[in-house]
C-alpha cells in the first residue's frame, strides 16, 4: 500500500491533536453556517472573489487523454538520435523522435513539426517539461490529473475553482466538459464528491463531423445532440404555451409559499425553474455556430478535415468563456500510441494543432487571452524507449504540460526531464504542484480553499502541491 | 442438514485466476537465511541472476512497475518462491519445480519468458547453476518492529456510543405526549424551550405515511376513505385507524422496494464496479431482490446482518436457504473496485480495505478502514483492529465475477443452480449455442495458428492477438453460463471461505512492503471485553461466522443503535444521530440520547424486528405533528433539532419517478427477472458497453429496479441526488439544480407521463379535472385560488397534458409535508 493511500483517508500527525479537540458536530455545523452564508447569497453560483488578485478569472482545459508522446510535441531530445537504437537500462532500445524539431518565437522554444500552427504562438505559451506524476495506468492518472486523487472520489479542479469563484453567467452552468470519457473514471473527473452538487460539472457533447471520426463518435456519444445536453429544448410546446405553463407552475409555487410561510426549499425549486426556463434560450444560443464568421469558422478549421471536431469544441469553449462560464474542458484522444506513433500522433496532431493555434488567436484579439489560462496536456507522456520503434508506452515519471496566457509568462519553458526524456529532473511539478499553481493563478492559496467533509478540511491538493511561482510572469 | 453444503457449492469455471490470492495475498517471510546464500552465492546473484531479472523481468513483475503479471513478481526472495498462478517460480534445488527454469526453457508446451525472445543459452545456464546451488538472493523482507498503539481503548469505553445500552425509562408522561416516544421528546420541547406544531391534518398525514412507507402516493380514493376515518375523530380513535393503516401499508410488497432501496444506500449497492474501469456486474440484482425480500419478510435485523456478512457459513435447513443466504453475502461483493489494477496484491489489499470499511460503516457506524495506517486519529481503534479484521476477510473468497478478457482482476462465481433461485436469464436455443460453440472454436484455432507463428519467429500484431483472446474467452464464458441442454445456470456473486486462514501481518503505514507483528483475526477491541477481542486460533474458517454474530449480538453496543437511528432518519428525515454512517468522535452525538436507546433497546426487545419499530415511530405523536412553520420555535431551533415539527422533505429520486408514473397510471408493479443490464452485455462502459445504450433502456416498472452503473445512472435518479455507490451512504444529499428543472419540463419521460395523466383526466367531467388532479398529484383537493388557476389555464387555451405536466413541475408534487 502506498503511502498517500493513508493520507488520503485521514489527515497527516500535525493536525491530529488541534482536530481532535473540536467539539462534536463540527462537520456538520461548519456545512450548516455554508448553507447560510449561501442562502444569504441566494445562489451558491453567485460570483465570489477569490483569497488574493488573481492573475486568471476563468480556466480552458486542452485535456488530450491517453498520454501524449512529450519526446515528440515539447520536449526535444537530441540525445534520442545519438543514442537510437542503443540499450537503455529499461528493457528496450532507445528511440528518436521521428519529426523534427526547430525553435520558435522570441523566447526560442523547441517545438515539434507536429504542431505548425501553435507553434506561431510560441511566445504565448509556458512549457512545463518537468510534469510527473503517481500512476502510470491511465484511468488512476487521468483522475489524479483531474481530482488529485487516483484512489478515492474527489471533487474535480473544475468544481473546486466553481466552489471558490462561483460563476458570472447565471444562465449557463459554470462548470462544462465537452466530451468527457465514459472511461477512465467517467463522471468522477468533473464530478462535485463532496461539494456540494451545484458546482459539478455539465456535460456537453459535441459531434465530430470529420470523416475519419463520424462512426466511431456516434457510437460513444450516441445521436448527434445540437445542444450539447439533455432537454435543452421543448419539442412539444411553443415558447409562449411554455411561458404560461411556467407562469401556472410559479403561482402554484408561491400559492404553497404563502401557506407554508417560510420555506426555502420551495424557493429553491422557484430559481430552478427559472435558470431552467433561461437556458433554454441561453444554450441552444451558445451552441449555434451559424453566426460565426466563415474567417473564424476556418481559424478554427470548422467544417474541415480532420479539425472538424475539435475546431468546434475550441470555438464553443471561446463562447463560453465570452459568456462568463468558470471553468471550460475539452476532451481529445486518444493519445495512447503504443504503435504505429508515426502516423496515430501525427494525426492527432493534425486534428487539434489548427484549432487550438486558433483558438489562442481568438482570445488575443478579444483581449480574453490575458485573464483566460489555458491548460494543455494528458495524464502522463510516454518513454524514450521502444520495442521496435514504432511506439512508446506509458510514461509518468517525466512528460510535458502548457499553460498560456492568464497570467502565465510567454515564450518561457520550466522544469526539465533527463537527457533522454525519462525522468524530470530539474524544476520537476507534479499534479499537485500544477494544481497549486493553477488555483494561485486564479487567486487562491491552494491551502485555504477547504472543504470540511469526512471529519477532516479537505483541498484540491490534499496535504500536497507547491506553487511554481516562476511561471507567474 | 447442516451448513456442510457451503464448501460443496460447485464453481463456475470460465474465470483463470482461481486461488491464486492465496499466494499472493500472503506475506511469507523467512527470517534466518539459509546455508546457500554463502558470499559466494550472493555474489553470483549479484553478477549473474539479479540484471537478468531486472532487465527482462521488472517490467511485467515489480513492485516498481506495478505489475505482477500472472500473479507474480520476481523483485524478492519470497515473491519469486512464492510464485504466481502457476505456482513457485523458484523452488530451491529443483529444476523441475521451478517454474521460471521452465519458462526460460522456452518449450513448446508451457509458458515462454520472456516474451520477447528467448535469452541466450549462457544466461539459461547461469538460471540452471543458480537454481541448483539453492537459489541464493539477499533480497528478503526485513520484518520490521512491532508497532505499539498509542491508544488507551479502555478510556476510550467511556465514549457515549460503546457503553452498553440500557433502556432508559421514559420521562413521565404529559398531556401532549402519547407514546413513550413522546414523552422523550416532550422532555426536550421543555429543556430547549420550544412546543410543538398543531397534528398533521388527515390528508397530509395519509399522503406521508404512503410515501413514507411504501414511496408511492396514495390514490384518490386512499385519500377519501382514509381521510374520511380520520376526520374528526378523537386521538383514540384516530389512532386505531392509523394503526389500520399503518400495517395495511407494511404488509404490502411495495414497502419492501421502497425500505429494501434505503438499505442499498447503505450498501453503496450497484451494478458495476465503478473504479479505474467500470465493469458491469451482471449478477448484482439478486442481492437486490434479496434486500427488498428481507425487508417485506420482516427479516429478524440480526439475521439480516448475519446473513450479508456470513449468509455461507450459517447454520441451514434447507439446499433453498443456503442459496438465499449465499445471496446475502453479496453484500461484500458489490463494492467499488480497480479492476484495472495490475498488481494482485495492492488489488487484493484494496477488496479487504473496501471490506472494512463498507462492514464498519453500515453495521457500526464506525470507520475503521481509518486505522489501515496508522492508529485511528480520532477514534479509540488501534492499526492492530484493522488488521485483526482485515484477517478475516483476507481469509475469505470474494467472487465478483467479470470476465479476464475485460478486467486484469476477474473471478469466479458461485453456480448455486438447483438451489431453488431464479435463473434470471432465459435458456439457450440449440442454434444460438451451436454458433457460440463456432465461435469460440475459430478462435481458439486462429489463437493457436498465432501463437505457432510467433513461436517460428513471425511478427505478429498485438493487438490482432489480444482481440482474439478476447473472443474466445468470452464465448467460452457466454457458453459456461449455461448447462449443455441450455438451460440458465444460477450464478452468483457471493463470499467463501477459504481452507485455511491467511496469516496478517501490520503493515507499516499500510504498505505491503512493510511488514511488522503477526496480527490474529479479531474484532474491535473496544467493543468487546477486555482480552477477549481476538479469535483463538483454532476457530476454523476465516472468522466471519464470528464476525456477523459479534455485529448482530445484543451485547454489541452499536449495531441496534446505528440502525434504530437508521430507521428512525428513514422515517422522520434525519437521524438522531446526524451522521448515520459515523457514531465515532468526528461524527454528531445523539440530539436524544435517551429515545435513541429507548429505540434501539426496542428493536432488540422485539426480536429486531424493523417493521414493528417503524410502526412504534409512526404511531407517536411527534411522527404525526404538521410541518408548519412557526415563527418562536424557528428563532430558538431553526433546524428544528428537537421535534417541534415534522421535517419538510424533498422525496427520494425513485419516489418522484414512481409517483409520476403511479399518477398517470403507467405503473408497473411486477417485480422484473433479473437485471435490465442483460440486454447491453458483459464488459467495461466505453470499452465493450456504452453509455447511449444503458442510458437507453427505458421502463415504467418502480425504479429500484433501473439499472445502476456507477456513473452511469438514469438521469431520473441521477439529477435528484440518488447516490453513485462509492461507498456507504446513509443520508442523501438534497440539491436543487436548473438540469433538473429542464428534466421536469422538456424531458419525454415526463412529457409521456403528463400525457398519461391527461387521460385519465380527460374521462373525468370538465367542471372537475383540476379537482381530480390535485387529489392525483397532492393527496388533497386544490385551494379556492388553486381552482382558479387551474381552471384559467384549461380556459385559456391551454391544454390538459401542459397542465398536467405543470402539476409535476410544481414544488409541492416533490415535497413530503
Amino acid at each position: 500500500m502506498s503511502r498517500r493511500f493513508c493520507e488520503h483517508r485521514i489527515a497527516a500527525g500535525t493536525r491530529r491533536d488541534a482536530l481532535k479537540s473540536l467539539s462534536a458536530g463540527f462537520g456538520y455545523l461548519a456545512f450548516a453556517g455554508l448553507a447560510t452564508a449561501r442562502e444569504a447569497t441566494s445562489s451558491p453560483l453567485a460570483p465570489k472573489r477569490p483569497h488574493f488578485a488573481a492573475r486568471a478569472k476563468r480556466v480552458i482545459f486542452l485535456c488530450m487523454r491517453g498520454g501524449p508522446s512529450h519526446v515528440d510535441t515539447f520536449d526535444h531530445k537530441p540525445r534520442l538520435r545519438t543514442d537510437h537504437g542503443r540499450p537503455s537500462p529499461y528493457g528496450t532500445p532507445w528511440s528518436a523522435s521521428k519529426f523534427d524539431f526547430s525553435r520558435h518565437g522570441d523566447g526560442g522554444l523547441a517545438i515539434s513539426e507536429l504542431f505548425p500552427n501553435l507553434a506561431r504562438h510560441a511566445d504565448d505559451l509556458c512549457l512545463l517539461r518537468g510534469m510527473h506524476c503517481d500512476q502510470p495506468a491511465h484511468a488512476q492518472a487521468f483522475v489524479q490529473m483531474h481530482t488529485g486523487s487516483f484512489q478515492f472520489v474527489r471533487p474535480s479542479m473544475g468544481a473546486w475553482t466553481l466552489y471558490g469563484l462561483g460563476t458570472e453567467n447565471q444562465d449557463l452552468p459554470g462548470f462544462i466538459s465537452v466530451n468527457p470519457p465514459t472511461a477512465t473514471g467517467g463522471a468522477q473527473n468533473y464530478g462535485s464528491a463532496f461539494l456540494p452538487a451545484a458546482y459539478q460539472g455539465t456535460k456537453f457533447t459535441v459531434r465530430d463531423g470529420s470523416q475519419r471520426n463520424r462512426r466511431i463518435d456516434q457510437l460513444r456519444r450516441g445521436e448527434a445532440n445540437p445542444y450539447g445536453i439533455e432537454n435543452a429544448v421543448n419539442d412539444r410546446l411553443t415558447k409562449a404555451e411554455q411561458r404560461r405553463q411556467l407562469d401556472l407552475v410559479a403561482a402554484l409555487n408561491r400559492e404553497k409559499l404563502d401557506r407554508d410561510g417560510h420555506n426555502p426549499l420551495v424557493e429553491g425549486a422557484i430559481e430552478s425553474l427559472e435558470l431552467g426556463y433561461r437556458m433554454q434560450d441561453a444554450v441552444p444560443e451558445i451552441m449555434d455556430l451559424s453566426k460565426e464568421t466563415e474567417e473564424t469558422l476556418s481559424l478554427y478549421g470548422v467544417n474541415e478535415d480532420p479539425t472538424d471536431g475539435f475546431g468546434r469544441q475550441c470555438l464553443l469553449a471561446r463562447r463560453f468563456a465570452e459568456a462568463g462560464v468558470r471553468f471550460i474542458e475539452l476532451g481529445h484522444g486518444s493519445w495512447d500510441q503504443h504503435s504505429n506513433i508515426e502516423t496515430a500522433l501525427a494525426d492527432n496532431c493534425a486534428e487539434t494543432d489548427k484549432p487550438i493555434a486558433g483558438l489562442l488567436a481568438d482570445l488575443k484579439r478579444r483581449d480574453l487571452l490575458k485573464d483566460t489560462l489555458v491548460l494543455w496536456g494528458g495524464e502522463f507522456g510516454r518513454t524514450p524507449y521502444s520495442p521496435d520503434g514504432n511506439g512508446r508506452d506509458h510514461n509518468h515519471k517525466g512528460y510535458s504540460t502548457w499553460m498560456a496566457g492568464g497570467g502565465v509568462k510567454g515564450g518561457f519553458s520550466y522544469g526539465a526531464t533527463d537527457d533522454h526524456g525519462y525522468e524530470a529532473v530539474e524544476n520537476k511539478m507534479h499534479v499537485h504542484d500544477w494544481h497549486a499553481t493553477i488555483l494561485h493563478l486564479l487567486g487562491f492559496d491552494h491551502e485555504r480553499l477547504v472543504f470540511r467533509h469526512a471529519s477532516r478540511e479537505m483541498r484540491l491538493t490534499d496535504v500536497h502541491g507547491s506553487v511554481a511561482h516562476d511561471v507567474v510572469a | 442438514m447442516s451448513g456442510t453444503i457451503g464448501k460443496a457449492g460447485r464453481w463456475f469455471v470460465a474465470a483463470w485466476t482461481v486461488g491464486a490470492w492465496a499466494a499472493v495475498g500472503c506475506v511469507v517471510l523467512v527470517p534466518s537465511i539459509c546455508s546457500a546464500d554463502d558470499a559466494a552465492g550472493v555474489r553470483f546473484f549479484e553478477s549473474k541472476i539479479r540484471p537478468v531479472l531486472v532487465k527482462h523481468c521488472y517490467e511485467c513483475h515489480s513492485a516498481e512497475s506495478g505489475k505482477s503479471k500472472g500473479g507474480l513478481r520476481v523483485d524478492s526472495r519470497d515473491a519469486l518462491r512464492r510464485g504466481g498462478d502457476s505456482g513457485p517460480a523458484v523452488v530451491p534445488r529443483s529444476l523441475e519445480r521451478s517454474t521460471l527454469y521452465a519458462a526460460v526453457l522456452y518449450g513448446e508446451d508451457g509458458s515462454q519468458m520472456p516474451p520477447k525472445g528467448k535469452l541466450p543459452e549462457p544466461v539459461v545456464a547461469d538460471v540452471r547453476r543458480w537454481i541448483e546451488m539453492g537459489a541464493p538472493d539477499p533480497r528478503v523482507t526485513e520484518v520490521a518492529p512491532a508497532v505499539r498503539s498509542e491508544i488507551d481503548v479502555e478510556a476510550g469505553r467511556e465514549f457515549w456510543a460503546y457503553r452498553p445500552v440500557a433502556k432508559p425509562t421514559p420521562p413521565r408522561a404529559t398531556p401532549w405526549a402519547r407514546t413513550p416516544i413522546d414523552r422523550f421528546v416532550a422532555a426536550s420541547h421543555v429543556a430547549q424551550g420550544v412546543t410543538p406544531v398543531a397534528d398533521a391534518e388527515p390528508g397530509a398525514l395519509v399522503r406521508r405515511l404512503f410515501f413514507v412507507l411504501t414511496g408511492l402516493p396514495p390514490s384518490p380514493e386512499d385519500v377519501a376513505a382514509w381521510t374520511a376515518r380520520l376526520d374528526g375523530a378523537a386521538w383514540d380513535d384516530r389512532e386505531e385507524v392509523v394503526v389500520a393503516l399503518v400495517d395495511e401499508l407494511l404488509a404490502s410488497p411495495r414497502y419492501g422496494e421502497r425500505w429494501g432501496r434505503h438499505w442499498m444506500d447503505v450498501a453503496r449497492f450497484a451494478e458495476s464496479t465503478g473504479g479505474d474501469q467500470n465493469n458491469v456486474y451482471q449478477h448484482a440484482w439478486r442481492y437486490r431482490d434479496w434486500v427488498i425480500d428481507a425487508f417485506n419478510d420482516d427479516m429478524p435485523f440480526d439475521e439480516f446482518v448475519k446473513a450479508q456478512i456470513a449468509g455461507d457459513l450459517l447454520p441451514i435447513a434447507s439446499d433453498e436457504e443456503w442459496g438465499r443466504n449465499l445471496v446475502a453475502t453479496g453484500f461484500l461483493t458489490i463494492g467499488v473496485k480497480l479492476v484495472g489494477e495490475e498488481d494482485q496484491q495492492k488489488f487484493f489489499a484494496d477488496l479487504v480495505d473496501e471490506q472494512i470499511d463498507s462492514t464498519t460503516r453500515a453495521f457500526l457506524g464506525t470507520t475503521v478502514a481509518c486505522a489501515r495506517c496508522h492508529d485511528h486519529v480520532f477514534d479509540p481503534i488501534p492499526q492492530a483492529d484493522y488488521y485483526a479484521l482485515a484477517g478475516i476477510f483476507r481469509s475469505t473468497e470474494t467472487h465478483f465475477g467479470l470476465l479476464k478478457a475485460h478486467a486484469r482482476q476477474a473471478t469466479t462465481l458461485v453456480d448455486a443452480s438447483g438451489l431453488g433461485l431464479p435463473a434470471g436469464t432465459p435458456a439457450l436455443d440449440g442454434r444460438e449455442r451451436a454458433r457460440l460453440i463456432a465461435e469460440r472454436d475459430e478462435a481458439r484455432a486462429r489463437l493457436d495458428d498465432a501463437m505457432r507463428r510467433i513461436r517460428s519467429g513471425e511478427n505478429v500484431f498485438r493487438g490482432a492477438l489480444r482481440r482474439l483472446r478476447s473472443q474466445r474467452d468470452e464465448t467460452e464464458a457466454a457458453l459456461q453460463a449455461y448447462d449443455p441442454d441450455g438451460t440458465a445456470r444460477v450464478l452468483v456473486m457471493g463470499t467463501q471461505d477459504r481452507d485455511f486462514p491467511l496469516e496478517t501481518r501490520l503493515l507499516v503505514r499500510g504498505e505491503i512492503d512493510q511488514p511488522a507483528q503477526v496480527v490474529p483475526r479479531g474484532l474491535m477491541q473496544v467493543l468487546t471485553p477486555r482480552g477477549r477481542s481476538r479469535l483463538p486460533r483454532t476457530v476454523e474458517g476465516s472468522g466471519r461466522l464470528q464476525l456477523a454474530e459479534w455485529i448482530a449480538s445484543e451485547q454489541n453496543p452499536l449495531t441496534a443503535r446505528v440502525m434504530a437511528n437508521r430507521v428512525w432518519h428513514w422515517m422522520v428525515g434525519r437521524g438522531l444521530v446526524r451522521t448515520t454512517d459515523d457514531f465515532g468522535r468526528t461524527g454528531d452525538r445523539p440530539t436524544h440520547p435517551a429515545l435513541l436507546d429507548y429505540l434501539a433497546a426496542r428493536l432488540v426487545e422485539n426480536d429486531w424486528s424493523v417493521k414493528s419499530l417503524v410502526r412504534e415511530i409512526a404511531l407517536s405523536r411527534t411522527w404525526q405533528l404538521s410541518s408548519n412553520h412557526h415563527e418562536e420555535n424557528f428563532a430558538v431551533d431553526p433546524e428544528n433539532a428537537f421535534l417541534w415539527r415534522a421535517h419538510q422533505r424533498r422525496l427520494e429520486a425513485e419516489a418522484i419517478r414512481d409517483a409520476m408514473l403511479a399518477v398517470s397510471g403507467d405503473l408497473d408493479l411486477d417485480r422484473p427477472v433479473g437485471t435490465y443490464l442483460r440486454e447491453v452485455g458483459e464488459g467495461g462502459v466505453g470499452q465493450n458497453v456504452f453509455e447511449p445504450v444503458i442510458r437507453g433502456i427505458v421502463t415504467t416498472t418502480r425504479s429500484v429496479y433501473l439499472p445502476r452503473v456507477r456513473s452511469v445512472l438514469p438521469e431520473s435518479l441521477e439529477l435528484f441526488d440518488a447516490p453513485d455507490a462509492g461507498l456507504v451512504s446513509g443520508v442523501r444529499e438534497t440539491t436543487s439544480s436548473p438540469l433538473q428543472a429542464l428534466y421536469l419540463m422538456n424531458d419525454p419521460f415526463v412529457q409521456e407521463r403528463a400525457g398519461g395523466f391527461a387521460k385519465r383526466l380527460a374521462d373525468a367531467p370538465a367542471a372537475g379535472r383540476v379537482d381530480r388532479a390535485h387529489l392525483l398529484v397532492f393527496g388533497r383537493p386544490p385551494t379556492e385560488r388553486e381552482r382558479r388557476l387551474g381552471q384559467a389555464f384549461l380556459a385559456g387555451g391551454g391544454d390538459l397534458t401542459s397542465y398536467c405536466q405543470a402539476l409535476f413541475c410544481t414544488a409541492e408534487f416533490q415535497l413530503l409535508d
